[in-house]
């Protein structure tokens, strides 16, 4: 019974996942995949391709990937689900910026070599290395808006294999999206579903 | 005379760089000793600030200036010139540009699944009825097996049971998965609308699926098995033509609870030969314990009962039954729908529709599905016709007869699915070939001789009323000649066997000795007693086969056991052999692997070495010579290693005499 009541919660939860994959041109086409707790696909979304104009590259300059992912394209993706997720993760950090759109929490899953890099609950260790570890490289644009604040001040979260930074969010929102997390990412590598929106987003762009 | 007074700043910040200086206006020639300094000055600050901005004092330059009587002194008391340069300050006006980043237009295509365990059928709607109830078939309580009635009035249903294997070992599973080794859906090429193609590929890896279910499984799979079930798994038509020993029964039966579990079928139909209905009963239980399977037997009225009962997931039916019951399955309700249908249908050695126009290929043709798969080690026996023959199947119309191997190789890559040992089962230890070439002895050679040159003008005299069995009946003939002469006993084949056992008896080890023919077998064996042979062919009755098998495994005693092809049946495991032996050559080289197989498999214990005799410039090296060039064809279409299972044709055992098979010849 109490194997049914486990199975029930983790086929009632939503959990949110949003990535965005770089195009020859400069631009993005961005996913966002709403699976069930055990890992089911219940909604998928997905953008046209999203080029940035001319004015939006020298005006946001280093911040402009983080204004495209965060703020315009995440949002319109994340308008569109019917099934509200609990809890939205993201794999970029320039995606971070979305947490400060949207009311869900939002938290960044790390790659092993960044977790690797990371001081455990060290935010300032947390964003250094997830900065260095960004795909422009060591002081790349990431370090710039670091600098200028453009990102909240974040701090790093231990679920079972996987490293999380989140923004400094108070004891209640931590606990929840804990106990939201928990079913998973206990056992299972929250980084595999960003796989599966990666494989269909170039499905999309290889169907038109 | 002009020199200069210099300012310095009161504070020493800029010491060293004087901000500015200043031209003495006195125009008479006075010493610096006479000059008078300025009174210190201060930089007074634009207009609207108050405070000053800084303050300087001047400073003595102490040198002396003298002056001489040259007629220049009256030069100096003239007033100093002074030009003025105008300089315009103000520019033209600015321009200001606005630039507005604004917000990107976003356009969102949206793609909605069914949630939970009920995962949706690639038609957008749940195949199954209970598809409401995903969560409740996860836990194993509710579904076909629970319907009123089901079990009491199926007698031949195997009951779920509870589970009696171990659970898959979620760990392995996972560090597969966390390798990057997990084993994805992907869509075949033939499904076409992007949302059933992305419903596949944002599936979670199967390692994820199984770890999360928590399935039982008498143990974990392989990770090519997973990728077999991966395989059959989104397909409507698929051959998995795995070389034999690779699970291609796991495969399909996990591929099947799966999509029953998953609701994405729900009547699914395993047609099988006759002879291993018990066994795919028995590996249903084994890989499926919780899934209800049917046979479908017995009486006609009870046949056509089972055929139309619709609360089964799985029924089994064997070749030999769809003829005689396609009445049955055809049938046609008020409304003109088949009152029989099946999401899915699998046919096991689906070599056997290989002949379109027979009554089986047409029976299975006629039975209303959606799905069609097709399990086969052999998909080309003899030419690309077997091929189009099971497309027939699948996929009607896909293939045609005048297809090209190399262009019939591409066009089925998508729809089938074949590996080989050596490709996938690298911790298998080798299996290692000897041809043994024997020269048969002269009292042999005679004999032979002259049973050839009889046997051929026989034939020859028979004219038109030849047949495929009166050549059959001659290569017999030959070939048991290769084995032993039947007028003096004399065998190449058996001087070369005794040398060989020689050896290995010395190392312990134990044999396996195949032939076609039970005589043969029997003189083998009394040749051979000091090893102590024990026999497994079709004269043995069953009850004893297996402390035939037992006997063999545990007594030292026991070196050698003389086994036919045709006794090597599923199921039969001699991993503890390490030489086999083909004394002679079966017709069809599956038959020959099955053999080699009983030894060569999961769990072997070391290399198996195969010697394979072979009398040369005899029949045998002719049917060798065809069976080679057979599998060239294979190879062309697969583009795998040689599978080895490509029988002879009626019009080849003709060719073997240089006859030409007649139109009217009956089949063999």
């Amino acid at each position: 019974m109490k194997q049914q009541d486990n199975v029930g919660t983790r086929l009632s939860l939503r959990l949110g996942f949003f990535t965005a994959i770089p195009l020859a041109d400069g631009g993005y086409v961005g996913g966002y995949l709403i699976l069930n707790g055990v890992g089911r696909p219940i909604e998928f979304h997905c953008t046209t391709p999203v080029r940035p104009t001319r004015a939006q590259e020298i005006l946001y300059g280093p911040t402009l990937k983080p204004y495209l992912l965060g703020e315009q394209m995440a949002p319109a993706l994340i308008a569109k689900a019917k099934s509200p997720a609990e809890i939205i993760l993201v794999t970029e950090w320039e995606a971070l910026t979305l947490c400060q759109v949207v009311e869900q929490p939002v938290a960044l899953v790390l790659s092993p070599e960044t977790s690797a890099a990371v001081e455990p609950g060290s935010a300032q260790s947390a964003a250094s290395a997830t900065w260095n570890h960004s795909v422009n490289g060591p002081r790349s644009p990431g370090a710039a808006i670091l600098e200028c604040g453009a990102l909240p001040a974040c701090r790093t979260l231990q679920m079972g294999r996987n490293t999380l930074l989140v923004p400094e969010w108070p004891v209640e929102r931590v606990t929840r999206v804990q106990e939201y997390l928990s079913p998973w990412a206990e056992a299972f590598d929250l980084l595999e579903p960003f796989g599966r929106i990666r494989a269909a987003l170039e499905e999309a762009l290889r169907r038109g | 005379m002009l020199f200069r007074i210099l300012w310095r700043r009161r504070s020493n910040s800029h010491a060293e760089h004087p901000p500015f200086e200043a031209t003495n206006e006195e125009n008479s020639p006075k010493t610096m000793a006479e000059c008078e300094l300025p009174t210190p000055r201060t930089l007074t600050a634009p207009a609207g600030q108050s405070a000053p901005l800084d303050t300087y004092e001047p400073f003595t330059l102490s040198f002396r200036i003298d002056s001489y009587v040259t007629g220049w002194n009256r030069g100096l008391e003239r007033g100093l010139a002074v030009e003025t340069q105008k300089w315009e300050l103000a520019g033209p006006a600015f321009r200001v540009l606005a630039l507005n980043p604004g917000a990107s237009k976003i356009e969102v295509k949206s793609f909605f699944f069914f949630s939970g365990d009920d995962v949706p059928s690639s038609e957008g709607t749940p195949a199954n009825d209970n598809a409401a109830s995903g969560p409740a078939i996860e836990s194993g309580t509710a579904g076909p097996a629970n319907a009123p009635g089901f079990a009491t009035h199926c007698p031949t249903i195997n009951r779920p049971r509870a589970g009696h294997g171990v659970r898959c070992d979620a760990a392995v599973l996972l560090e597969r998965l966390a390798a990057g080794a997990g084993h994805r859906i992907h869509p075949p090429e033939d499904i076409i609308k992007l949302e059933d193609r992305l419903h596949y590929l944002l599936q979670p890896p199967l390692e994820f699926i199984l770890a999360q279910r928590q399935l039982e499984f008498p143990h974990t799979p392989f990770p090519y098995q997973l990728e077999g079930v991966a395989f059959l798994f989104p397909r409507h038509a698929a051959i998995l033509a795995d070389e034999m020993g690779l699970g291609k029964t796991m495969q399909a039966i996990t591929a099947i609870r799966l999509l029953l579990r998953c609701g994405e079928v729900r009547r699914v139909l395993l047609v099988c030969p006759k002879p291993l209905v018990s066994n795919w009963r028995r590996e249903f239980e084994l890989w499926a314990p919780e899934i209800p399977v049917m046979v479908i037997e017995g009486e006609p009225q009870r046949r056509r009962w089972q055929w139309e009962l619709t609360t089964v997931p799985v029924k089994i039916a064997n070749y030999e039954l769809l003829p005689r019951d396609q009445e049955f399955f055809t049938a046609k309700d008020e409304s003109g729908e088949p009152k029989v249908s099946f999401d899915l249908v699998v046919l096991d050695e689906s070599q056997r529709i290989k002949n379109r126009s027979g009554a089986t290929s047409q029976a299975v043709r006629a039975i209303s599905r959606k799905r069609s798969w097709a399990l086969t080690g052999t998909p080309v026996e003899n030419s690309t016709d077997d091929l189009v023959g099971i497309f027939e199947f699948l996929s009607p119309g896909f293939l045609t007869p005048d297809m090209k191997p190399h262009r019939l190789g591409t066009t089925i890559a998508d729809f089938v699915l074949r590996r080989t040992k050596d490709q996938v089962l690298t911790d298998l230890p080798p299996k290692l070939f000897r041809d043994a070439e024997i020269e048969l002895t002269p009292e042999q050679w005679k004999t032979y001789e002259m049973a050839e040159k009889e046997g051929v003008l026989r034939l020859s005299e028979l004219g038109a009323e030849i047949t495929i069995q009166h050549v059959f009946e001659l290569v017999i003939r030959l070939k048991q000649i290769c084995n032993f002469d039947p007028v003096t006993g004399a065998s190449a084949k058996m001087e070369r066997l005794e040398a060989d056992l020689e050896e290995l008896a010395d190392s312990g080890r134990k044999a396996i000795i195949f032939s076609q023919w039970v005589a043969t077998l029997e003189e083998i064996g009394r040749r051979l007693p000091q090893y102590r042979p024990l026999y497994f062919h079709g004269r043995i009755p069953p009850q004893h086969r297996e402390e035939v098998i037992r006997r063999f495994r545990e007594d030292p005693q026991h070196r050698i056991l003389l086994m036919s092809y045709g006794a090597g049946s599923v199921g039969l495991n001699l991993q503890f052999v390490n030489y086999v032996f083909l004394f002679d050559r079966w017709w069809n080289p599956a038959v020959e692997d099955q053999a080699i197989n009983r030894a060569h498999r999961i769990g072997a214990a070391g290399p198996v070495i195969v010697t394979r005799f072979l009398a040369v410039d005899t029949i045998e090296q002719r049917i060798n010579t065809i069976l080679e060039q057979k599998r060239a064809l294979f190879e062309t279409i697969f583009s795998a290693t040689a599978p080895k299972r490509l029988a002879l044709t009626q019009e080849e055992i003709f060719s073997l005499f240089n006859l030409q098979a007649p139109q009217t010849a009956k089949a063999a």
